[in-house]
């Protein structure tokens, strides 16, 4: 199989034009941009490219041991390909089968690559994407040679050379857009020469995946960022709301839902005057829930303590008391055993990491970081303080993604970095202010939500978890699960917390025209 | 292979059989799938040199005691491209996963004379 990298275009860069050697001052940038597209079509123009005689594809359906149900189904496609699940909601990640439980595979047009679904699957951006539909199909029943070991005895699955002729040693665009040699990439080896022959398929098929009863519950006028907590066995979310009270044209409210694990229940709303439409944070600590918020420039802090099994009790602003330093914007809170943490910006926007012990904020050195991302959280793991920022990074390419990076908050060395994170996540695209995320610790481990972004979807929820009390093991991209059915994200904020030993997303919705504001409660696979 | 892991014969066909899979071709599609043997009978084997070394077809290809990659197979007419149709068979391997088997892997080895990503 042969794999086109950004190699290719370089290749072509260097052979179709002896200029482009010299052109690597600023000036000469949109030369080379030119290059680049007569190079791409003129090869669009030539007949074909990726080409090689001798096309070995597979599929691999899993069975459970007592051969009854297929546990996904693993589509080869290229140099590599994926386990499919069991789904009947229509995305492209469920495998398909026929009236007669019989898989359905469909060829891509001139690479034989295999996908369940019809359409266009987009690789190297654009350059070389598969193309399926349902042409004419090749019924394999009653077509089938075994040629397991054992059953099977035939000269040529032994053979260990090449299916077809060997590539060309250079890429000679002349003899590319000549008539005369058109295949480019080595034949393959055959099966039994693969290394899945021997090893099986990369990785295992997804555990099933729940079907996420996802619950959409409209919580009127919830038009803006979330916070959610745990309190008192209730899931607790504050929601902003940005219709003024009757009373006071400056003002913003922020409402409260509580959910009991299955029902919501009491919903109360406080304004706050001059509140501004930014994030939010909320923790319980000592018994109390304790609220940050922005008014105007600076951040407001409130509490509330329940009178025993009555959950209407009455905000009080504390704002001015316990040595609370109002900071600027983004907050976000989280609680260890003894502490009620804060980490915020101020207005330079630098970031800063506060510490309640129930009577006094004790307020550590500036805290130097390099996260530039629109949304923070802190939370917990390992005991410690964990500052969590979606960020924008740069790769070689050019190409702007967004990572999610995790880092423990250590205020002895005011160092943030990250360089210093536990984790970093992929999340595709970077889409300022809409990249969201949020992440609690539950029986060891901390589970991470988080909106990716690839360039043709909307933004889908993915959750992970970083396992393993105290020893950080880095996430590998892949341990990352789209939730299914897919859910786009696109919204206000995101939380997550643990109610009854059931990991929740909370999700907030803006409104639109036919639509309120709502929330969506997604049940996380963990548990 | 430990004997725990193979099925029978008749079972693995059964198998096979079961969940053989129904392909669709893209329908503008030109390169059709074959038989390794339709291929081989137009096909060459030529040596690292370039040095024909006999029709495959007729050889045993696998007695040459070939190192991996010092041969190849090569078109003798380009038109073979084509391929041969959709009564192409379909190659099975069953492989069974763990100790106690925890699940069983039935591959499905599909054949084409030709490939060619598109950039169109």
């Amino acid at each position: 199989m042969l794999i086109l990298g950004s190699g290719l275009a370089v290749a072509l860069l260097v052979t179709i034009n002896p200029f482009t050697f010299l052109a690597g001052s600023v000036v000469a940038g949109a030369a080379i941009v030119a290059t680049i597209s007569a190079a791409i079509d003129a090869v669009r123009k030539a007949e074909g490219f990726f080409i090689h005689q001798g096309d070995w594809e597979h599929v691999t359906v899993r069975l459970s041991a007592d051969r009854n149900s297929i546990l996904g189904i693993y589509y080869a496609a290229h140099e590599k390909g994926r386990w499919y699940m069991q789904l009947t909601d229509g995305s492209r990640n469920g495998y398909k089968l026929d009236g007669d439980g019989r898989p359905i595979v469909y060829s891509a047009l001139q690479s034989h690559a295999a996908y369940p679904y019809t359409g266009t699957t987009t690789r190297h951006g654009g350059f070389g994407n598969d193309k399926t539909d349902k042409g004419t199909a090749w019924n394999t029943a009653g077509a089938i040679v075994n040629i397991t070991p054992g059953a099977f005895d035939s000269d040529w699955l032994k053979y260990p050379g090449l299916w077809g002729r060997k590539q060309s040693k250079k890429i000679d665009l002349a003899e590319l857009f000549g008539e005369s040699v058109r295949e480019y990439g080595n034949g393959p080896i055959g099966p039994a020469m693969k290394d899945c022959w021997v090893k099986g398929e990369p990785d295992q098929p997804p555990l099933p995946q729940p079907q996420a009863p996802v619950r959409i519950d409209v919580i009127e006028k919830c038009d803006g960022p979330i916070a959610v907590a745990e309190y008192r066995g209730f899931l607790w979310v504050a929601y902003m709301n940005q219709t003024p009270m009757p009373s006071n044209p400056n003002s913003c409210t922020i409402g409260f839902a509580t959910f009991n694990g299955k029902n919501w229940e009491d919903q109360k709303l406080i304004p706050i005057v001059n509140a501004s439409m930014d994030q939010i944070a909320m923790a319980s600590f000592n018994d109390e829930l304790h609220l940050v918020c922005q008014s105007r420039n600076t951040l407001k802090w409130y509490s509330l303590a329940l009178d025993g099994a009555n959950r209407l009790g009455q905000w009080v602003d504390r704002t001015n008391s316990g040595g609370f330093i109002a900071g600027n914007s983004n907050p976000g809170m989280a609680t260890t055993a003894d502490k009620l943490g804060l980490a915020y910006r101020t207005s330079d926007h630098r970031l800063h990491f506060s510490e309640f012990d129930g009577s006094r904020w004790t307020t550590g050195p500036d805290i130097v970081d390099d996260f530039t991302g629109p949304t923070s959280a802190l939370g917990v793991f390992n005991g410690l303080f964990c500052y969590g920022a979606m960020v924008s990074v740069q790769l070689q390419t050019r190409k702007v993604e967004a990572r999610l990076a995790l880092c423990y908050i250590d205020t002895q060395t005011s160092n943030l970095s990250m360089s210093n994170a536990i984790t970093m996540l992929k999340a595709g695209r970077f889409i300022n202010d809409q990249n969201v995320f949020a992440f609690t610790e539950l029986d060891g481990a901390l589970h991470i939500v988080f909106s990716s972004a690839s360039g043709v979807v909307d933004m889908s929820l993915n959750w992970a978890r970083l396992m393993e009390r105290g020893t950080e093991l880095p996430i590998d991209d892949e341990t990352g699960y789209v939730i299914q059915p897919p859910i786009n994200v696109g919204g206000l904020g995101l939380g997550t917390m643990a109610v009854h030993n059931t990991l929740w997303a909370v999700l907030s919705k803006p409104p639109t025209a036919a639509v309120n504001g709502s929330v969506w409660m997604v049940p996380m696979p963990c548990h | 292979m430990s004997s725990r892991s193979v099925l029978p014969k008749s079972t693995q066909d059964a198998m096979l059989e079961k969940f053989a899979p129904v392909v669709y071709l893209n329908s503008a599609e030109t390169s059709l799938p074959s038989s390794a043997e339709w291929y081989l009978q137009r096909t060459k084997l030529v040596d690292a040199s370039g040095n024909v070394i006999s029709n495959p077809a007729s050889a045993n290809i696998s007695a040459l005691g070939l190192a991996q990659s010092d041969y190849r197979l090569e078109m003798i007419d380009q038109t073979s491209r084509s391929g041969q149709g959709v009564d192409a068979p379909v190659y099975g391997f069953v492989r069974s996963l763990g100790d106690p088997v925890t699940a069983i892997d039935l591959t499905y080895w599909f054949f084409y004379p030709f490939k060619r990503e598109c950039v169109r």
